[in-house]
């Protein structure tokens, strides 16, 4: 052992006590445990040793013991046979399966759950959208009610038009009275609004032809403020 | 012994030859029963057996030379002298009788007196010891297991080792000052 830096003296000090302690410590056991230990040490060694030889011929043979071919194929059949299932699985849950697997499915007849019909009919070549609109339709009465709600919506897209041309008519009318007047507008002297004015008037009012000017001037502005 | 000689005693021993059982037991059971008795191993004797026969039931998996042998053993000694002290901190204290004197000793007269005279005055030193600091002189004096294989032994690093061993070595000799003795 090293004494780190110690003197000389010091060294053969810790030397002399290493020697002394090496004597002091070494102490003979009792014989009569020598002579009952000793036969039971070498039954015990034999003993682990064939279990260690037994355990490294197991440990060997299993390293190479070669996997049969029928497992292997075996394995992979089933690795195959669990896609379709785990892909019907999915539709069950509710998830959309790609195209490509539900036309393997459509091919051999399996519809699979919870697939929408658009993307159902989607992936099917030879079908239009029309069919696949009309597919969605699962109330008979609402084609009835839809065509009686356009019938209502074309009635007031007619009235709409009417009123529209009756504006239409008084503008031009207006227009033209108002222009083909001796007096221009504005310079009649009246200054004030007229007073029949009514800037929130209904556009009803206006569709009368005035028989003055100023009417007509007035039925003019308020059709332009609409 | 020489190299060639170890291994055809392992092998006897792995094979159980009760001869090269005898030889290993004869070798090393002074100094692994000096070590427990000197770190204040509850039951010396009964520890030694079990130390022995853990090396009997593993000897099979026992690859390296005597010197690592040795420092294998000693290992081991340690580890069963810290089961044998948890053993006992929960075990009722027992009377026991006193171990029996050592019946004899290798060395002649000579030695053997003064071994016995430095004997007590060894055993006074230790005592000066921390716990750990004797452990790591006595493993590394009585089993001459190097810095590494104490470390490995004890669980500690090898630095921490040889702080030990530093601080040790310090206090021996404070101890031998203080007394005026000189070995």
């Amino acid at each position: 052992m090293s004494g780190n830096g110690a003197y000389e003296g010091e060294m053969n000090e810790i030397g002399l006590f290493e020697s002394a302690l090496r004597a002091a410590v070494r102490t003979q056991p009792d014989p009569r445990l020598g002579a009952t230990l000793v036969p039971r040490l070498a039954e015990v060694a034999r003993a682990g040793t064939i279990e260690a030889e037994t355990q490294a011929t197991r440990r060997g043979a299993a390293r190479r013991r070669p996997r049969s071919r029928l497992a292997l194929v075996a394995r992979v059949g089933l690795a195959a046979a669990m896609i379709p299932l785990v892909l019907a699985g999915l539709a069950f849950a509710g998830v959309t399966v790609p195209g490509p697997a539900r036309s393997a499915f459509d091919t051999v007849g399996i519809t699979l759950p919870n697939q929408t019909s658009a993307d159902q009919h989607g992936t099917s070549a030879g079908k239009s959208s029309d069919e696949a609109t009309s597919g969605t339709d699962t109330n008979p009465g609402t084609g009835a009610q839809s065509k009686g709600n356009s019938a209502v919506a074309h009635q007031h897209a007619l009235e709409q038009r009417a009123k529209a041309r009756g504006k239409a008519i008084g503008h031009s009318r207006g227009k033209a009275v108002g222009l083909t007047g001796s007096t221009p507008p504005g310079q009649s002297g009246e200054t004030g609004p007229p007073s029949h004015s009514n800037g929130g008037g209904s556009s009803a009012t206006h569709t009368t032809p005035a028989p003055d000017s100023r009417a007509t001037t007035h039925g003019n502005a308020n059709g332009h403020s609409k | 012994m020489s190299p060639e000689r170890f291994r055809s005693l392992l092998e006897e021993a792995r094979e159980g030859s009760e001869a090269a059982w005898q030889e290993l037991y004869d070798g090393l059971a002074p100094v692994v029963l000096g070590y427990l008795r000197s770190n204040n191993s509850p039951d010396p004797e009964d520890v030694l057996s079990e130390v022995f026969l853990q090396v009997a039931r593993d000897i099979a998996r026992f690859e390296g030379e005597e010197p690592g042998f040795r420092s294998w053993v000693f290992t081991i000694a340690h580890h069963r002298l810290i089961d044998a002290r948890r053993h006992s901190a929960r075990r009722p204290v027992e009377l026991a009788a006193e171990p029996p004197e050592p019946t004899g000793r290798a060395d002649d007269a000579a030695e053997e007196a003064l071994a016995r005279i430095g004997e007590q005055e060894v055993q006074r030193v230790l005592g000066a010891l921390s716990e750990d600091q004797r452990t790591v002189l006595l493993l590394r004096v009585i089993g001459d297991l190097s810095v590494d294989d104490v470390a490995k032994a004890v669980g500690k690093r090898p630095g921490a080792v040889k702080a030990l061993q530093r601080r040790g070595l310090a206090a021996v000799k404070r101890e031998l000052a203080r007394k005026g003795v000189t070995l």
